[in-house]
């Protein structure tokens, strides 16, 4: 199945509730609504044999924080994204752990660089953030390297 | 009664050397292990790796020391018997390289160790990664100029 | 300060890490406290945070009863270096350079993903001579990277001789990159758009002739670990990942590809040459650490049958389209790595520098999969699981860490590898054999 065709066949299973968008033949981005992520997640597994998650991106957006989980087919060509965005301050996102053990480690990862929490996470414990660091999130946009080093009072002289 | 040398020492009994990789990308790590293989053989000088830094006289160091490594290197650090010398290996632990700008990172090691000990005798091999033979020369000037 | 060791804190008064961010040197031993479920009884192993074999700081968490693990965890912290957020402050043009740097052996691998991306996003092809550049780079990287995965895990297993043999033929790989590029793992050849530099044409003889003879040694060493029935007796059925299980947890690499699952970015999702050369993707049904080991080995030599065809059909030509800007839009590149297939999304909003970088390199899926690949598994065996997917501690983050119920340290990495090694002393022992073995004698 190509990206065309995906598309096809997602808009035919969800209608409005998904906007999708075909790049190029191998890459299709699909927007939904935070609500909608396991359904949408649930058809793929169910009508693409091989699919597996690749990885996530969460990203902060000027409204809203964006995870885009991108699902690879074992033997073929298609990456699907599926892009979900979570209003701030407090953005929350559905776990897709529960469903598949490939989630778990990129939504802690995702937390810890970004700040979106994910709903039903059975461990939803810090990843790569050190203990000691405080609770800031590196990859918002707000975040500035050198103003929080010196809050922490680390200066780098050479 | 003056403590020996570390040359000195090295004489007797050959440097041994503790290796902390502090969050770096390996590949100094994979430079130092080569030092080991056949084709550069370190041991031949007598240089061997040891399982703790108690038993070591010289702590080779790469990488810019993540802000999760910054105690236990200097809990590392402060097990060495003395004396004792730090040989940073690569540009990151040198003066942390392509990590300057990083928010996760608490380095270089010298500035780490200095914390904990002021007067800690510290040798520069930058490189990325420096090859095999400058490990060697690096620990081997170290060695010449505590003689 | 006297001359003795400068004292340390006592256990006494080491506190475990909590999240709230009490932290001390020590408490880096405990910080991952065992789970208020943990049965009383189980205790967990410490591997880490520095050993001796240059592995990186690494913490993983070890909770044994008797002999068996009965869980797993991993603490990621101690190698976080926030390579994404420093990319997303450098030009498209300088971010290959610093991801060379994600990780040692996965130079190549990183900076022409990136690219892969970049062009996805563009929706172009780069040259022909570049495409074959990129590929031969790339394998190149494949095979020095393999040989030095087969020398840890004979060191894994006390098989000293595999690892220097392994290491000794590793060398020439990293004098023929060396030639071509300038440098022995850096190349700073990938560039969107194409490659920097080219490749000599007078140093392809000499390329050829270390290829030669890696590939006669590889083929040798091969023949002997098929015929070792020690290796045989131990890394059979040990470490196995099922099907199923490999998928559930986005398992690639050749860590998916020794459990019959054949996904290969190469040939899946082809980019720079593979396309127009003829090679295998490897694969093994079994599952298990044996098998993992063979599929790399065979691979290696899959590789350099790429290499000599791309040698061979190198074409002339440009080596970059020149490209001097990135419009708005997103894109998706993907990479063969040795360890797996490498993902990289970008995000452009139209200026030099990307709104957004994503980095996942195959170790951060794989060594999850411990999860599923170590339950089960003895103290004995657990090491060389582990390193069975071979685990890329840069690309990913890496700690490890075995601490009983009560906080106490009740084994180290040492123990665990001498551990593994004794499995093997016996079973040598069993088969009447020397536990390592017989290559040809190293000068």
């Amino acid at each position: 199945m190509n990206a065309a065709e995906l598309q096809q066949a997602l808009a035919g299973a969800f209608g409005d509730r998904i906007v999708a968008a075909e790049r190029s033949p191998r890459r299709l981005y699909v927007m939904t609504a935070p609500a909608e992520l396991l359904a949408v997640f649930d058809w793929l597994l169910a009508h693409l044999p091989g699919l597996r998650l690749a990885t996530s991106t969460a990203i902060d957006l000027r409204d809203g924080v964006g995870v885009f989980h991108h699902f690879a087919i074992n033997g073929s060509p298609l990456l699907v994204t599926v892009k979900v965005v979570a209003a701030k301050p407090a953005p929350v996102v559905p776990s897709l752990t529960p469903r598949i053990p490939a989630a778990n480690w990129i939504e802690r990862e995702m937390h810890d660089l970004v700040g979106v929490d994910f709903a039903g996470h059975p461990d939803p414990r810090r990843l790569v953030k050190a203990a000691a660091f405080p609770d800031v999130f590196p990859l918002r946009r707000d975040f500035d390297p050198e103003a929080f080093k010196e809050s922490i009072g680390e200066r780098l002289e050479y | 009664m003056k403590k020996p040398s570390l040359f000195t020492r090295a004489l007797q009994r050959s440097p041994w050397v503790f290796h902390v990789g502090t969050s770096g990308c390996n590949n100094c790590d994979i430079e130092i292990a080569d030092c080991l293989t056949p084709r550069f053989d370190v041991e031949r000088f007598g240089i061997r790796l040891v399982g703790s830094p108690r038993h070591a006289d010289v702590m080779l160091i790469s990488g810019p020391v993540s802000r999760a490594c910054r105690e236990p290197l200097q809990q590392a650090w402060l097990e060495m018997p003395r004396p004792r010398a730090a040989v940073l290996v690569g540009v990151c632990a040198c003066s942390m390289g392509s990590y300057k700008d990083a928010y996760s990172v608490t380095g270089p090691p010298d500035k780490v160790l200095r914390e904990v000990d002021p007067e800690a005798v510290v040798v520069y091999v930058p490189g990325c990664p420096p090859k095999p033979e400058t490990i060697v020369m690096g620990v081997v000037k170290l060695l010449e100029a505590l003689a | 300060m006297n001359d003795s060791s400068t004292e340390l804190p006592s256990a006494a008064t080491r506190r475990p890490a909590t999240d709230e961010g009490t932290h001390t040197g020590a408490a880096a031993a405990a910080s991952i406290e065992p789970k208020a479920t943990d049965p009383v009884g189980r205790s967990v192993v410490q591997i880490g945070p520095f050993h001796p074999l240059l592995e990186e700081p690494v913490g993983f968490a070890l909770t044994v009863e008797g002999e068996r693990v009965v869980a797993i965890d991993a603490r990621m912290d101690y190698i976080h270096k926030g390579i994404e957020r420093l990319a997303q402050q450098r030009t498209y043009d300088m971010i290959p350079i610093l991801l060379e740097r994600i990780c040692g052996i996965c130079s190549v691998t990183h900076s022409v993903c990136f690219c892969n991306a970049v062009e996805d996003l563009l929706g172009v092809e780069v040259p022909p001579r570049a495409r074959y550049i990129r590929t031969i780079i790339g394998e190149l990287e494949r095979v020095h990277s393999h040989l030095l995965w087969v020398g840890l895990a004979g060191h894994f297993i006390g098989y000293n001789t595999v690892f220097m043999w392994a290491w000794k033929y590793r060398e020439p790989v990293c004098d023929v990159f060396e030639m071509l590029t300038g440098h022995r793992q850096n190349s700073a050849l990938p560039m969107v758009g194409g490659v920097r530099r080219d490749i000599q044409a007078q140093h392809l003889p000499a390329a050829r002739k270390v290829l030669d003879e890696v590939d006669e040694k590889v083929q040798m060493l091969t023949a002997a670990v098929l015929d070792d029935p020690v290796l045989a007796a131990r890394l059979k059925g040990v470490g196995v990942l099922t099907p199923q299980q490999v998928v559930d947890y986005g398992v690639v690499g050749p860590t998916a590809r020794a459990s019959g699952v054949a996904t290969d970015v190469r040939r899946d999702d082809p980019y720079a040459a593979y396309a127009e050369l003829d090679w295998k993707v490897i694969t093994a049904p079994e599952g298990d650490v044996f098998a993992k080991a063979v599929v790399r080995l065979l691979e290696l030599r899959e590789s350099i049958s790429i290499l000599r065809q791309a040698f061979d059909r190198l074409p002339a030509g440009e080596l970059n389209l020149g490209l001097l800007h990135v419009p708005r839009g997103e894109g998706l590149g993907r990479y063969e790595a040795p360890r797996g297939e490498d993902v990289h999304y970008v995000r452009s909003n139209g200026t030099n520098m990307p709104e957004r970088l994503k980095v996942r390199a195959p170790s951060f899926t794989n060594i999850a999969s411990f999860q599923a690949s170590c339950l089960g598994a003895s103290i004995a065996d657990v090491t060389i699981t582990l390193a069975a997917c071979d685990p890329c501690y840069s690309c990913t983050e890496r700690t490890a860490v075995v601490v009983d119920g009560g906080g106490r340290i009740v084994g180290t990495f040492r123990d665990l590898l001498q551990q593994s090694r004794a499995r093997t002393q016996a079973l040598a022992r069993e088969f009447g054999r020397r536990p390592d073995l017989d290559l040809p004698e190293l000068p």
